[in-house]
């Protein structure tokens, strides 16, 4: 009897402990998706206006007489994936969402560049090539990680070795609402709506402004997927350890409910015992 | 008819400026233009320097990485990855990042840590450039 008191009471603790840490990793994801948020609606105008204008430029323009390879494509077996994941774990579905996403593109003729260490360690049991990996780490990517990216984009896509670049990551909706996407980035596909004629006067000439224009766009499109599969992992995380915290509360409220019953039923016991032998006396 | 000139400086960090004011000067790919009410429809690439806004008689600077510029029908916006205001720029924090910059230059880099570290050097050295001249311009 006396030991299984003694083990409710470890137990309690155990639970009460997890519930403490728990608490921590979600004030700590609560602070951290603060700003990350307010990222996300900073970025919000320039994004749009480098795509927005990027889009009907290249509408204006004649396939035929410019080419770049952003824009034409390139052949190649091969495409490319980029996948964005956290670096921990402990963050809900996140992970194991993004990861089915990743198992439904047809593995063969394909090659990641992973962003994250759960892509990375994810990507190494799949058929498909693991070209460049990096960490994400546990602050808000700054602008420049984008630069490395665009690195080896460039190197891959410009050679002819991939035909095709797609971005797989998480996209934030709501606090409890992240769903992973997957995105056809390059080639840039002309949009399709009625094109209105731009009055600028272009200077440089127009060719030369989409080429200059065309790195930026891809950066925006980076920047906007890294911050956003940042912010994902930070909300996802808030909501798990949430939940795992009410749920370690839980079970400390029901271990220490069976703690003070079975306390009260050995003083129980023990007072019969020493009244009935003072009757037998 | 109104005489100002609506103008937003956009980074991904937030809008840096917006409002109206009676002129600006950017750096263009082809030398300084200055830009004033009514200007024509324009659409044209910036590259890093600064920019000069006089809204009510007042100047102030800003400094940008590159970028585009686009007006039309008196509205204007640059478009640029890294721009600051340059009352906002502090000296220390540049001339350190200079620092570091030079530092890594001088170290044997792979393609794109030799891009970034460049870019960086160049931004803080005109961060420098424009902080002393706002300095001295509120002096006298």
């Amino acid at each position: 009897m006396a030991q299984n008191l003694q083990l409710l009471l470890r137990r309690k603790k155990t639970a009460q402990n997890i519930a403490q840490i728990a608490r921590a990793m979600e004030m700590v994801a609560a602070s951290k998706i603060k700003k990350a948020q307010s990222t996300v609606v900073a970025n919000k105008p320039y994004a749009e206006r480098i795509t927005k204008i990027t889009s009907s430029i290249i509408a204006h323009i004649d396939p035929e007489q410019f080419k770049h390879p952003y824009i034409s494509g390139v052949e190649a077996e091969k495409s490319l994936v980029l996948v964005i994941s956290p670096d921990k774990g402990l963050c809900g579905s996140l992970n194991t969402n993004l990861f089915k996403k990743i198992l439904e593109i047809d593995s063969k003729n394909l090659k990641l560049i992973a962003m994250g260490k759960r892509a990375g360690q994810f990507s190494r049991r799949l058929e498909s090539e693991l070209i460049a990996e990096f960490n994400i780490g546990t602050t808000l990517p700054p602008y420049g990680t984008v630069y490395q990216l665009i690195e080896i984009i460039n190197q891959e896509y410009l050679s002819g070795s991939v035909s095709s670049l797609r971005i797989l990551y998480t996209e934030f909706k709501s606090m409890f609402l992240q769903i992973p996407i997957l995105k056809n980035i390059l080639p840039i596909e002309p949009p399709t709506q009625e094109v209105t004629p731009l009055p600028y006067i272009f200077e440089p000439k127009i060719q030369d402004l989409l080429s200059d224009l065309l790195p930026y766009y891809l950066e925006v499109i980076l920047y906007t997927s890294l911050i956003e599969a940042y912010t994902s992992e930070q909300a996802a995380r808030m909501v798990a350890m949430q939940n795992a915290k009410n749920n370690a509360l839980d079970i400390a409220d029901y271990l220490t409910l069976i703690y003070n019953k079975s306390r009260q039923e050995r003083i129980t016991n023990e007072l019969l015992t020493l009244t009935s032998r003072n009757y037998g006396e | 008819m109104a005489d100002n000139l609506f103008l937003e400086i956009v980074s991904p960090q937030g809008i840096i400026f917006e409002g109206n004011i009676d002129q600006v000067t950017l750096p263009g790919v082809d030398g300084i233009i200055t830009v004033l009410p009514h200007h024509v429809p324009l659409f044209t690439k910036l590259i890093e320097g600064e920019i000069e806004v006089v809204q009510l008689g007042k100047r102030t600077s800003y400094v940008i990485s590159g970028g585009f510029f686009e007006i039309n029908n008196n509205k204007a916006s640059v478009l640029s990855d890294y721009a600051i205001r340059a009352e906002s720029i502090a000296e220390a924090a540049a001339l350190e990042k200079k620092r570091q910059a030079e530092q890594k230059l001088r170290e044997k880099l792979t393609n794109e840590e030799f891009t970034i570290a460049d870019k960086d050097l160049r931004i803080s050295i005109l961060e420098l450039k424009v902080a002393q001249k706002v300095r001295r311009r509120q002096k006298p």
